[in-house]
């Protein structure tokens, strides 16, 4: 079975090292906001959530600098929009369809605009995909310059761009992560393949089959053939 | 030996070109000058009320300098002051009633700062 | 949850309030934010810890429910009064905290409290017994009108009058006082100068065509460089924290306190005929220390000298020589509630002083601004030292503005008299503005207590730009207090 690269270690160990620090940095912020523990567990949390914070911070700005052809690709897969990505929210990329299509219920919701079957063809991402993505960009920027003006001079913001700072890191925060949890996790579970590319503990692979099934244009335009040597 | 036959992404030179590459850069850089130019507005219009209120102080004495007088001294109600009360500067009277003096809080030794 | 949303902290400027149409003419900034206060706890003058017995304590407090722990508050004390880590409900310790006001106004989330004595000064205006008076500082009238709708800066002195009038005070303008400061303060200066770098035992000095004698000697306990003493957050703070300062501080009081001594003696017994103790004296400061200062039990002098002269029966219980304090915001809301509008009308341009306590000079006036109390200090004691007017009044070279520190030289051409006394033609009077406690005070002082200052006079202001940015101001958003650099970038104001 012919196999396709879709994560290099590069990427991958990026993702990873991004994801833990999301949450600890969720969980830290939203347990002291909320007021969810004691005084003196709070400031340990929150110092938990700036070393974090360092860390996301350090490893986004090392992965455009150190390997700038996949940050490059990342962002030219994500902002670019064609036809067949907008085409893509008229179903939903026909997920609805797929996963209640079998049962008797959906037969009152087959006519509405996001119930049909199909998908056009995507690129390497598709069109949510390319939505978290920008989402997670726009939200690390967002995070990471109000975060750390918070941090280092409150003082010098003025009291109306603090508050402001502070009410967009909390809120966006939570509306990003509420995104990426109740929709990229799930949909990346389901979409085993893909799951496994990411976290396998080899190479971050998936089937050319099912690249050719989801990715139509991506392996078309953009893939090239190798003969690797064992 | 065996061989595997398997698909890479082609290089980034490939698939970018140059346009896109300017495109993104584009972007990029017009997002940064837009965020820095506003933050460092902020942050230097940060004391202006300040310096506001100071001008607004300065004109008033500008208004009265003109109408009443420039310096303490030559406002007429102090030595009036003076002459029914006050007799002079660090007189007894005025030690007295204009005058203090302060203790430590801390007998022993000052809190460090 | 916490309620972060500082939108619902404004006011609506002018409604219910009359008003001649003007407002809304006018380019409305962001209104400014409301500041929440309490009334004064039962146990608040019992004293403990740095705080003697009368003396307020906790007149600024931070409310935990709205406290995020965004640490703005601990970055701008200067006294390193502020407890709790990021994150955490900060709290104010007390037994540091020098009641400059700071941390409240530079709060993004309006989460600082003020004490406050609205309720006692209404009720005191509306005893027929008690003649109010009000000691207006400079910065006030600077900033009042903001609480009604209008941009910062804008000049409020006739109105504010006629609006007080209105409301029943008879007014003490605190520029009057700072007049009478400045003779105290810049005679005591000369005082000393003449002592220490003259050797001179005694002195004489013309002013208003009458010769003053002075004996120096107990000026030897009194040494240079001499520091400002009107800003209470200063005193208290070199109390607890460079208590071998003390004997550089001036000995005079502030013009506040000044103003309340001579409104209780000199006042109601020549200017306005009253029986002095029903006067009832109100401060009416851009200042949160000033509530404290005003409750200083030592700070009781006109009840002493009057009962020791006679004026008043042997048995009169204490009052103090200034009764309360009100600060910009808490005026405004004095004015609120009486439904005054002290922004009416448009005749700034021309004052017409009544009474005695209405005439100010322009030295006076500028102490609300840093380097404004140097400043005038310089004009009068260039008049007196020179025997002749300054060709400028304006000494731009000591005006802090927003310069944490500011030194300056001002040669002044002694008069024959003084050539005579001293041997010289010309006294270089080298002085230095501390505007803002904070990051600025350390060096400064530390040299005078070791004997190596270059400074003869010396300007403290706790608060970064003077006065007109005190504890007491009205809160405006858009701006903070911090004067300084934010490291590495060099990005200055």
């Amino acid at each position: 079975m012919t196999e396709v690269l879709r994560h290099p270690a590069s990427s991958r160990i990026v993702h990873i090292v991004h994801m833990v620090c999301w949450y600890v940095l969720f969980v830290t912020g939203i347990i002291t906001y909320f007021n969810l523990a004691s005084d003196a567990t709070k400031a340990w949390l929150m110092e938990l959530h700036i070393y974090f914070a360092a860390v996301l911070t350090f490893i986004t700005i090392a992965y455009v600098v150190v390997t700038p052809d996949r940050a490059f690709l990342f962002l030219k897969e994500i902002l670019h929009w064609d036809k067949d990505t907008i085409a893509w929210w008229k179903n939903f990329g026909g997920y609805p369809y797929k996963f209640f299509g079998k049962y008797k219920f959906y037969k009152y919701f087959e006519n509405l605009w996001f119930a049909k079957p199909g998908c056009p063809p995507q690129t390497k991402y598709n069109a949510g995909q390319k939505l978290l993505g920008l989402s997670v960009v726009a939200s690390l920027l967002i995070l990471g310059v109000t975060g750390w003006c918070l941090y280092f001079f409150p003082q010098a913001l003025g009291k109306y761009w603090a508050a402001t700072f502070f009410n967009w890191h909390v809120w966006v925060s939570i509306v990003v992560t509420l995104f990426v949890t109740c929709c990229h996790i799930p949909l990346v579970i389901i979409n085993w393949p893909d799951f496994v590319s990411m976290f396998r503990l080899g190479s971050g692979t998936v089937p050319l089959e099912w690249a050719k099934h989801h990715n139509p244009k991506w392996v078309e335009k953009e893939l090239v053939e190798i003969t690797e040597k064992e | 030996m065996s061989e595997k036959k398997m698909y890479v992404e082609k290089p980034a030179s490939v698939i970018i070109s140059r346009r896109t590459f300017l495109k993104i850069v584009g972007i990029g850089i017009a997002a940064l000058a837009i965020g820095t130019y506003k933050l460092t507005d902020i942050i230097a219009q940060r004391n202006k009320y300040i310096k506001i209120r100071q001008a607004g102080q300065y004109k008033d004495d500008q208004i009265v300098r003109n109408q009443i007088a420039p310096a303490s001294h030559l406002n007429r109600m102090i030595p009036k002051f003076y002459r029914e009360f006050g007799e002079q500067p660090l007189s007894e009277i005025t030690e007295e009633l204009l005058h203090t003096h302060y203790e430590p809080r801390i007998k022993t030794f000052p809190l460090e700062v | 949850m916490v309620s972060t949303n500082s939108k619902n902290n404004k006011y609506v400027a002018t409604k219910d309030i009359p008003n001649d149409g003007i407002v809304s003419k006018q380019v409305k900034g962001m209104s400014v934010t409301k500041v929440n206060t309490f009334k004064e706890p039962p146990d608040a003058r019992s004293g403990g810890g740095t705080f003697r017995k009368g003396e307020l304590k906790g007149i600024i407090r931070i409310n935990p429910k709205r406290c995020v722990g965004c640490d703005t508050c601990t970055k701008v004390c200067p006294s390193n009064a502020i407890a709790g880590e990021l994150g955490v409900t900060h709290r104010i310790e007390l037994d540091r905290c020098i009641n400059c006001g700071q941390c409240l106004i530079n709060c993004p989330f309006g989460a600082i409290e003020q004490m406050s004595f609205v309720d006692e000064v209404l009720s005191k205006l509306n005893d027929k017994n008690k003649t109010v008076v009000a000691i207006i500082a400079p910065a006030v009238r600077v900033a009042l009108a903001e609480e009604f709708g209008y941009p910062p800066g804008t000049l409020t002195v006739n109105r504010m009058y006629r609006a007080l009038k209105e409301a029943g005070f008879k007014i003490y303008d605190n520029n009057f006082a700072a007049d009478q400061t400045i003779l105290e303060e810049g005679t005591e200066l000369i005082a000393r100068i003449a002592y220490w770098l003259f050797g001179l035992k005694e002195l004489e000095i013309e002013v208003w065509g009458t010769k003053a004698k002075f004996n120096l000697e107990h000026f030897e306990h009194k040494p240079l460089p001499q520091f400002t003493s009107c800003c209470p957050a200063w005193i208290r703070y070199v109390e607890l924290y460079y208590p071998r300062l003390i004997p550089h501080l001036s000995s005079c009081k502030s013009p506040q306190q000044m103003a309340g001594a001579t409104a209780k003696t000199y006042g109601a017994l020549k200017v306005w005929n009253v029986k002095p103790e029903n006067v009832y004296t109100v401060g009416i400061m851009p200042c949160t220390a000033k509530i404290f200062e005003a409750s200083r039990p030592e700070m009781c002098n006109a009840w002493k000298w009057l009962k020791e002269n006679g004026h008043i029966p042997e048995n009169t219980p204490k009052f103090p020589d200034v009764d309360a304090v009100l600060t910009t915001r808490d005026l405004a809301e004095l004015f609120r509630r009486l439904k005054i509008n002290p922004v009416m009308g448009d005749d700034e341009e021309v004052r017409r002083p009544q009474e005695d306590f209405e005439y100010y000079s322009g030295g006076a006036t500028i102490f609300g601004t840093s380097g404004g109390v140097m400043e005038a200090a310089i004009r009068t004691a260039y008049c007196v030292l020179a025997g002749k007017e300054p060709e400028s009044w304006d000494f731009v070279e000591v005006r802090g503005y927003t310069k944490g520190v500011v030194k300056a030289t001002i040669p002044i051409p002694l008069s024959s008299e003084f050539r005579k006394l001293t041997g010289a033609d010309v006294f270089d009077l080298k002085v230095c503005v501390v505007n803002g406690i904070k990051n600025h005070i350390d060096a400064v002082v530390e040299d005078a207590i070791a004997g190596r200052s270059e400074f003869h006079f010396i300007e403290v202001m706790c608060c970064p730009g003077g006065c007109v940015n005190g504890g007491g101001q009205p809160v405006n958003p858009m701006g903070t207090s911090w004067i300084d650099p934010i490291l590495p970038l060099p990005l200055k104001a």
